[in-house]
């Protein structure tokens, strides 16, 4: 396998996992960015651990997200009855507080970044993100599915009516951002695995504009299109001309500006999987039938 | 105590432009119901444009000066559109996420194309004092042609209300393009009195400015100009203290942390809400 090809199907999976991490709480209309923040968290916690404690991965892993958990938890309570924009900017700044903090924290390498991790062979590593990808899918899925998913479709189209019929926004909010910031944990510990390390450049507007694109090409209110939108667009500027290369972020934010103008609900939208997923069962009826 | 009272006055003629900053914020909140996320980096490509001219020019100030107010203008209207969809919707999110991308294509076009994407400086004959006095002027300018015109009646009517502002025959969206080109003239303005002040800029000073400017929003209370006016001084006296006696860049830290503890035990602000 080439350095292209590892990177290609690595990033593709880190990137859907923090899609997914910001899609589940945008899906009840909470723009939560703890995600991002998260990653950065758990991108540094386990490099700190695995270089000067010797920590192995699966307990830099574990150790990750339950200490971004743990950092999500006070915002989160307080975050939950609030929404809308206090909830996005305080998760913005939350974001650019860890940032600047892992700049200036000489103990975290500052500037010059913290580089060290033992390294995993390239097709076990493939073979963890990818098994978590699957997981994490499956919960998603699930989730989606059964009455959660529901009263999350409720919060979205009127939060007054999910409120009178008995749902708790607030503690659905929380649950919410904690599995979100537990998933930005997971995609940052394999991110810093990947590099075999982390520096503060990887966590600023770009991952932001980089993981909003990824959301909003793919499709706002459903979990598939991230699938296909992750690796199309890490994929597109990996192949563009060295020239073009410098110009990724236009590009990004280009499209990003065209899809909410022309295609707000993303290239998969709801109807498009329900269309799917009934001809899918059609075809299913017809082979078994036949 | 010199280093005090340098770091002091240095403060206040920083709050005094991030006051104007944060009272375009207010501008394009309470018309358009848009938190424009990419504005800041918007005024400092205004900043270069100005530089461009200098530069092209043999440093001519007046077409300098007057390449930065008019690329404001013209992107605060040219970038109108994009929000215009959102706003008759009241999709508050996708203007935002539109906002921030805009702020980002403009970082990274600055970062790109301009000085082999290393900070700019401004000629000496540009770096003037007073600019203090011009924010001052700009912002009482401003409140006056709120209060005491008939356009900015009709701004302060759309603010308020826009259905009933609609239901009295004002065109919501004339208003809202009016607005977006209003903020630009301001943050023409405001860029011309950063060149004046700093004498340097770099595609990154957009980044730094948004927070700082939310980190006053949210303070004052979004809406609050009186509010934001005050917390705009006391920010820049924090952060021009913080400059003189922290070691690092904290200062962003300090901005950022401060919108994060209002927003989580104070949301309303420190002002409450007032327009």
């Amino acid at each position: 396998m080439t350095q292209f090809q590892f990177f290609f199907l690595e990033f593709s999976a880190i990137y859907i996992l923090l899609a997914w991490a910001i899609y589940l709480p945008f899906r009840a209309n909470q723009p939560y960015f703890g995600p991002f923040y998260s990653m950065c968290l758990g991108a540094y916690f386990a490099t700190y651990t695995s270089i000067s404690w010797g920590w192995p991965f699966w307990l830099t892993l574990i150790g990750a997200v339950v200490f971004c958990v743990l950092f999500s938890l006070i915002p989160a309570f307080k975050l939950a009855p609030l929404g809308g924009f206090p909830m996005l900017i305080a998760t913005m700044a939350l974001f650019f507080i860890v940032q600047t903090a892992a700049r200036n924290m000489q103990v975290l390498g500052g500037r010059h970044g913290l580089f060290g991790i033992p390294p995993l062979p390239p097709f076990i590593l493939l073979g963890i993100t990818y098994g978590f990808v699957l997981i994490v899918g499956f919960c998603v899925y699930r989730l989606d599915n059964s009455h959660i998913g529901r009263a999350l479709d409720a919060i979205l189209f009127d939060k007054h009516v999910a409120a009178t019929l008995g749902i708790d926004i607030a503690r659905l909010s929380i649950q919410l951002q904690l599995i979100s910031s537990a998933i930005g944990a997971l995609a940052g510990v394999l991110y810093a695995n990947t590099f075999c390390g982390v520096f503060h450049e990887a966590f600023g507007f770009p991952l932001i504009l980089y993981g909003m694109t990824i959301l909003i090409f793919g499709g706002m209110y459903t979990m598939w299109g991230i699938i296909i939108a992750a690796p199309v667009l890490w994929g597109v500027t990996q192949v563009l001309p060295e020239a073009l290369k410098a110009f990724s972020i236009i590009i990004y934010g280009a499209l990003l500006i065209v899809m909410l103008l022309i295609r707000p609900n993303g290239i998969i939208d709801r109807k498009m999987t329900k269309a799917m997923s009934g001809g899918a069962r059609a075809l299913l009826k017809r082979v078994v039938g036949s | 105590m010199e280093v005090f009272i340098a770091q002091l006055i240095s403060g206040i003629k920083l709050g005094s432009l991030y006051a104007v900053v944060v009272i375009c914020y207010n501008l394009l909140i309470l018309v358009t119901g848009i938190l424009h996320l990419g504005y800041a980096s918007l005024l400092v490509l205004s900043m270069y444009a100005a530089w461009f001219v200098l530069n092209a020019t043999n440093n001519n100030l007046i077409l300098g000066i007057s390449a930065g107010i008019v690329s404001g203008i013209v992107i605060g209207t040219v970038t109108a559109p994009l929000f215009l969809p959102f706003i008759k919707r009241r999709a508050i999110l996708e203007a935002l996420v539109i906002s921030l991308a805009l702020g980002i294509i403009s970082g990274d076009v600055m970062s790109h194309w301009f000085n082999l994407g290393l900070p700019i400086a401004f000629p000496s004959s540009l770096q003037m004092e007073g600019t203090t006095v011009a924010s001052i002027i700009i912002v009482f300018a401003f409140l006056y042609f709120l209060n005491r015109t008939k356009r900015g009646r009709i701004l302060r009517a759309v603010a308020q209300d826009t259905e009933v502002a609609r239901i009295l025959g004002i065109s919501v969206t004339k208003t809202a393009i009016f607005s977006f080109a209003l903020a630009g003239l301001l943050g023409g303005l405001t860029a011309i009195l950063f060149a004046m002040s700093t004498g340097t800029a770099s595609s990154i000073l957009g980044d730094s400015l948004v927070i700082k400017a939310l980190a006053v929003l949210f303070l004052a209370s979004i809406g609050n100009l009186r509010g934001g006016l005050i917390c705009a001084l006391i920010l820049g006296v924090v952060e021009s203290l913080a400059m003189g006696y922290l070691p690092g860049d904290w200062t962003n830290a300090i901005a950022f942390s401060v919108v994060v503890v209002i927003l989580l035990f104070k949301p309303e602000g420190l002002f409450g809400e007032q327009h």
